[in-house]
């Protein structure tokens, strides 16, 4: 029996391992048949590949470090029309389509429908449903649309990953910030520091495994990406927004401008904190596509009066208090006619008026005066004045600044020198105009303008730019005295009066000037082209910002001065600048002010509300306890603080809180809060003292 | 050759070469085992790792897509737009700030 049943294990045990072995002869053949014969041959790329892994650009920031362009990651939305059914497809392309249009809001319905029904009829396996991207926190309403909500296999949904450069402020800035094309073309700081920006992609080896992924492979090399840097501009959002707003309003008003632009520096530094350029489109709206601050170079008229001005005062020609007699308002010069504004002229003039005036016939005379022997004193004083100097920009762009000189056979001529007086015969960008500005508001200190002020990776500062000095002086001390005031004289009792202020002082010169084309300032029509413009500084005892502002106009006969129409753009940007700096105001110290006749003091946390009135006389009157929550009253003119009540069965009031404290005093009690309005709680339900069990709903009203 | 075939077919060889070392194959295979497991959880863990890659790169596009939002949303000129739409009183200061100090 024993033997019998060893008989049939051995068997048993013969069979399986028969069976095993011509299974692995099988899986044997099947092997040399895969490798040696057969033509699908899986070659080790097939399983094995290198990667790129991308660097992730760096972003531009504004001075105090908010985001004006980013990278981030983003979806293109494709479609595999092959995958859908038929059915499916006739019974949702309608609701798909209305969902599309109203969300994207670049094509209607019907060309959506339209175009996803060409696909399908095509059997298009990687439509672009839409040009515009989604973020991811569109992905799941993308994902929830009809057909779409269906997925990939059945739906055709493909979200391809990629990354758009985004720019959080819009266009804010877009001429300085710039852009790059995958051509690697642009403007801006996109391009000129785009090595800085891109970082450099790294690599790594992934292999294919079970399941359809691709993962790293173990001991192959690795190179990480190393991110670009992030760029921290001299620009200020706040100064930048109004910069612009105020620009776009004032060119809005007329549809003689082509374009202006409006530039703040920070008089210390010379960093820029706003260069607003807008042009006009061929749709008559105004975008920042031309950056005129740092790019157009004309003859700048008479903003250029402060130079002649400068140099004057600095050679000992003349001072503010001597007399030019500039007659009956014209003025003929070797063969030409140079004009005053006012007909029939302004007579006899001291400097200082004549500044103030702008009159081109006074800086004509005093330029001849002074330089008619050596023309080339003035033109080299001008020089070292660095007016027209290089400025070595940190972006791309610069215009050439350039000035006629006496050596010049073609372009110098005997006018060339009085038009050097008010403006002409030498071209800058308004860059360099507010340079200049700059320097007189920095007591001769002229700084070079710059954009960038660090590179930086996750907050870490790799590299700064300090400010860099043009010249330590460019004329005396005195001379940026005397120029001061007259630039204050021409905002006191000249043609930049609109921008006088009590509340602080500008220093202005305006300037309106022609602008050349077709070889003249005018046509045989009587159309001319004007540039309307402003620099100046503010606060003038003690200069903080200095400001142009530049419009320019197409061919028109009407004149366009700078006093005018560029005046309100700098007074309305020097206004809010104003309103939003507390370096204005000296600091107030404890017990510094007087209380108000009737204060209003809202209730509120009783530590918070101590420290508050802290530093306000009527605090002595008071006495607030440590802890709990407290309202000030007041009756016949005497403040009273008493506590507010809070037990478990009696509603509390909140009446006069803001809806911060109110939020955070209910909810800590149990309730649940909803409001409306704005301002302090006006009226409560339930009301104060009813009767409640420390829970449910308080509605309140904002007043 | 032919008794290697016959050993083989007839399974002498493993007689000869498991049975007799029977420790030392348990000891190779249990380490096969481990071979493959450790593999696996490799492979398991580099999948967890791309996945919490991709969760931080969506969960960083979110943020950066709310960001944007709310920046552009925090420009002035917004605000103010904003503030027209809701009929509000407010209008912005003309005075600047005073900073107070505090000891």
């Amino acid at each position: 029996m024993a033997n019998g049943s060893q008989h049939n294990y051995v068997k048993t045990f013969k069979g399986i391992y028969y069976t095993a072995l011509v299974i692995g002869a099988i899986i044997t053949l099947r092997i040399l048949f895969l490798q040696y014969l057969s033509n699908d041959i899986l070659r080790s790329d097939d399983i094995y590949k290198k990667e790129k892994i991308p660097a992730t650009r760096g972003s531009i920031l504004s001075h105090d470090g908010r985001p004006l362009a980013i990278s981030v990651p983003s979806y293109e939305i494709r479609w595999d029309s092959k995958v859908v059914n038929d059915s499916i497809f006739k019974a949702d392309i309608n609701a798909l389509s209305r969902a599309l249009a109203n969300y994207f809001k670049d094509k209607t319905a019907k060309q959506y429908k339209d175009s996803l029904t060409k696909a399908k009829n095509n059997n298009r396996r990687y439509y672009l449903v839409t040009r515009k991207r989604i973020d991811q926190t569109e992905v799941e309403y993308i994902k929830s649309l009809p057909i779409f909500s269906l997925g990939a296999y059945k739906g055709g949904l493909r979200l391809e990953d990629k990354t758009k450069r985004t720019y959080p402020f819009g266009n804010l800035g877009y001429r300085t910030v710039g852009y790059i094309s995958e051509g690697m073309s642009g403007t801006g700081i996109e391009i000129s520091h785009n090595h800085k920006l891109e970082g450099k992609s790294g690599e790594q080896t992934i292999y294919f495994t079970t399941g359809g992924n691709w993962i790293p492979a173990n001991g192959e090399p690795y190179i990480p990406a190393e991110n670009g840097y992030d760029i921290r501009t001299t620009l200020d959002v706040y100064i930048q927004e109004a910069a612009e707003s105020e620009l776009r309003k004032q060119l809005e008003l007329s549809p003689d401008f082509n374009g202006g632009t409006a530039i703040v520096m920070d008089v210390k530094t010379g960093a820029v904190r706003a260069s607003a350029n807008l042009f006009k489109k061929a749709n008559g709206t105004f975008d920042e596509t031309y950056n005129y601050a740092i790019g157009h170079p004309t003859e700048p008229g008479s903003t250029l009066k402060l130079a002649a001005l400068v140099a004057l005062l600095e050679d000992d020609y003349y001072d503010l208090n001597d007399s030019i007699d500039t007659g009956n308002g014209v003025w003929s010069y070797a063969g030409y006619d140079i004009k005053d504004t006012r007909k029939g002229g302004y007579g006899k003039l001291s400097v200082q008026q004549a500044f103030e005036k702008s009159s081109n016939i006074a800086f004509a005379k005093m330029v001849v005066n002074a330089y008619e022997k050596h023309p080339e004193d003035y033109v080299e004083r001008l020089h070292n004045m660095k007016l027209v100097e290089k400025l070595n920009l940190d972006i791309r762009g610069e215009g050439y600044a350039s000035i006629t000189t006496p050596d010049d056979k073609i372009f110098w001529s005997k006018s060339s020198l009085p038009s050097l007086g008010y403006g002409y015969a030498l071209t800058l960008t308004p860059l360099h105009t507010l340079t200049f500005y700059n320097a007189i508001a920095n007591g001769g200190k002229m700084m070079r303008p710059y954009f960038i002020e660090s590179y930086e990776r996750d907050g870490i500062v790799y590299e700064k730019f300090d400010p860099v000095v043009v010249s330590g002086s460019i004329c005396s001390k005195e001379t940026v005295r005397e120029a001061t005031q007259a630039l204050r004289g021409v905002v006191e009792n000249g043609t930049g009066r609109k921008l006088n202020d009590p509340r602080y002082k500008i220093a202005a010169k305006t300037g309106t000037a022609r602008i050349s084309f077709d070889g003249g300032y005018e046509d045989k029509e009587g159309y001319k082209m004007h540039q309307a413009s402003i620099a100046g500084f503010f606060p003038a005892d003690d200069p903080k910002y200095s400001c142009i502002v530049v419009l320019y106009t197409k061919k028109i006969k009407k004149d366009y001065y700078g006093g005018d129409w560029a005046g309100p753009i700098f007074k309305n940007l020097a206004d809010k600048i104003y309103a939003l700096n507390p370096q204005w105001n000296e600091p107030l110290e404890r017990g510094s002010q007087n209380a108000p006749d009737n204060p209003v003091i809202a209730p509120g946390r009783a530590s918070d509300l101590s420290t508050v009135l802290d530093y306000v006389p009527i605090h002595d009157n008071l006495n607030i306890k440590k802890g709990g929550w407290v309202c000030i009253g007041q009756s016949d003119g005497n403040i009273s603080c008493n506590d507010i009540e809070i037990d478990d069965h009696t509603m509390p009031s909140v009446l006069g809180m803001g809806l911060k404290d109110a939020l955070y005093f209910l909810e800590n009690q149990g309730y649940k809060v909803t409001f409306k309005g704005s301002g302090k709680v006006y009226s409560q339900s339930p009301a104060p003292g009813e009767e409640c069990d420390g829970a449910g709903v308080v509605r309140l009203v904002l007043k | 050759m032919a008794n290697i075939i016959v050993d083989i077919i007839n399974g002498q060889f493993l007689k000869r070469l498991i049975l007799r070392n029977w420790k030392y194959m348990i000891f190779l295979f249990l380490l096969i085992i481990l071979y493959i497991s450790l593999l696996f959880g490799i492979r398991n863990t580099k999948r967890n790792v791309e996945k919490n890659e991709k969760l931080i790169l969506e969960l960083r596009s979110e943020y950066l897509g709310k960001f944007t939002r709310l920046q552009y949303l925090s420009k002035r000129g917004e605000i103010e737009t904003n503030l027209k739409k809701e009929r509000s009183t407010l209008v912005p200061p003309s005075d600047p700030p005073t900073i107070v100090l505090i000891d």
